[in-house]
């Protein structure tokens, strides 16, 4: 095409002052959108992601106090073995004690079994009455029944055994 | 660009002849799909028009043709030639057509109308480029385009437009006045003649034949047309004189403003030279113009 004009004309601009305002607004609000719904997708993403780690977490925890529980139970269980033996031994304890101050002077003692239900006495008395006298009462007050058989030294004092025996729980329930 | 294609513009061309003529052609790819034509009478009017319309719409390109006597078609771009013609090259602004021909106009006249408009124009043409734009046939022949204001000439040897003029015609006096200077053409003189002699007619043909006579005389009573003749006259003499020795073959008339098509008959009769008549919208060419160079 042939030019015929003495001017050539100026660049116009597409869109008026007031439209490219507009559009430019309309521009950064879209791309505040986006960027807002990446950001959201991005955050969704993390949030699925630690979803996911704090499941796992959960069910090892839940794994964890499952054993815990049972370690729990285990040192309830031993806690009670051990209350028990404590209680056991202070009665056990307590019982020596109090055997050993049913004991009277005169007579020696030798050596002694303490069992649940049971109690064996070795010793030595000078007579059979000061055994008799002294220290069957309270044994027999103490236990339902008590055997004692002696042998004569040649001093002419006695040795004795004396079992006694403590009417077991089973025993009383059947009686 | 490949977005232009849907991107609607907007076209305005105007001109200032009797009064100010505008035309605003909305385009898509470079067809027009809606125009209007508007007229003022106060040069306010139309810059405050167009300055409204341009801020509407960003993509409009003004257009206009420029009247100044300060301008011309010379058959060569070169700058030799334009200082043979007497023409200062350095304070003339040239457009080159297929580097055969040229286009000049004062660098002052474009300022001129630049500050008088002062809205922007983007395409300024010279009024011969409108005629090169519409000349189909170019062999020896001589265009001239008719304004209310105005006359432009263009004469073409073979395809090379070599002879350019413009004229500026005075405002219109009374009827009666210009019947007694009708007077002075031979023509009219020979129509008189006719007339005086109506009483030896008895064929009836010749009174119809007179009867068109008639006509010719009160239509040349506009001026105009008488304005037209002289024109091509006096062209046609500087033409063979100073321009050209062959000889012109045709001349066409591109009416702007609703001449009489009577005017071939006149010219034919008068100049003999074969004469043909063509109804043209030059807003509409400015605009055309326009929109193929973008």
């Amino acid at each position: 095409m042939r030019v015929y004009s003495f001017k050539k004309p100026k660049k116009k601009p597409i869109f008026k002052e007031d439209t490219k305002l507009w559009l430019i607004f309309i521009i950064i609000s879209l791309f505040l959108y986006t960027g807002f719904g990446v950001f959201l997708l991005f955050k969704a993403y993390l949030f699925k992601k630690d979803a996911k780690e704090l499941k796992i977490k959960s069910i090892e925890l839940k794994l964890k106090t499952a054993e815990l529980n049972k370690q729990k139970e285990f040192i309830f269980i031993q806690k009670a073995l051990y209350e028990n033996i404590m209680i056991k031994n202070s009665l056990t304890k307590q019982q020596i004690k109090n055997l050993l101050d049913l004991i009277p002077d005169p007579i020696t003692l030798e050596r002694f079994y303490i069992d649940n239900n049971r109690l064996i006495i070795y010793g030595i008395t000078p007579t059979k009455d000061i055994y008799n006298l002294l220290m069957l009462p309270p044994l027999e007050s103490i236990f339902e029944k008590t055997v004692t058989t002696f042998y004569e030294l040649p001093n002419g004092w006695y040795k004795f055994k004396s079992q006694n025996y403590i009417k077991s729980k089973d025993e009383n329930q059947t009686k | 660009m490949f977005i232009e294609k849907f991107i609607k513009k907007y076209f305005i061309s105007f001109y200032k002849d009797k009064e100010y003529l505008l035309l605003t052609e909305t385009v898509k790819n470079k067809k027009v799909i809606s125009s209007e034509k508007k007229e003022f009478k106060e040069k306010k009017e139309l810059k405050e028009f167009i300055k409204k319309y341009t801020e509407q719409n960003p993509q409009t390109y003004v257009s206009t043709i420029i009247f100044t006597l300060n301008q011309g078609v010379i058959d060569s771009c070169n700058k030799k030639d334009y200082l043979l013609r007497n023409i200062d090259y350095d304070n003339v602004k040239i457009v080159c057509i297929d580097n055969k021909y040229s286009f000049y106009a004062s660098i002052y006249d474009l300022n001129k109308i630049q500050k008088e408009y002062r809205f922007e124009i983007d395409f300024i043409y010279s009024v011969f480029a409108v005629i090169d734009y519409l000349a189909k046939k170019r062999k020896n022949t001589m265009y001239v385009l008719v304004f209310e204001k105005y006359l432009a000439l263009l004469a073409y040897e073979n395809n090379i437009p070599k002879y350019s003029d413009i004229i500026e015609m005075e405002e219109k006096e009374d009827e009666t006045e210009e019947i007694e200077e009708i007077d002075d053409i031979d023509l009219i003189d020979d129509s008189i003649d006719d007339i005086d002699s109506i009483e030896n007619i008895e064929n009836i043909e010749e009174i119809e034949e007179i009867e068109n006579i008639e006509e010719k005389l009160n239509n040349l009573t506009t001026g105009i047309e008488v304005n037209i003749l002289n024109f091509i006259k006096e062209s046609l003499k500087e033409y063979y004189e100073n321009y050209s020795s062959d000889f012109i073959e045709k001349i066409i008339i591109l009416d702007t403003i609703g001449i009489d098509i009577e005017i071939t008959k006149l010219i034919e009769d008068e100049i003999l030279i074969k004469a043909e008549y063509q109804k043209k919208d030059i807003l509409k060419t400015i605009n055309r113009l326009s929109i193929e160079s973008l």
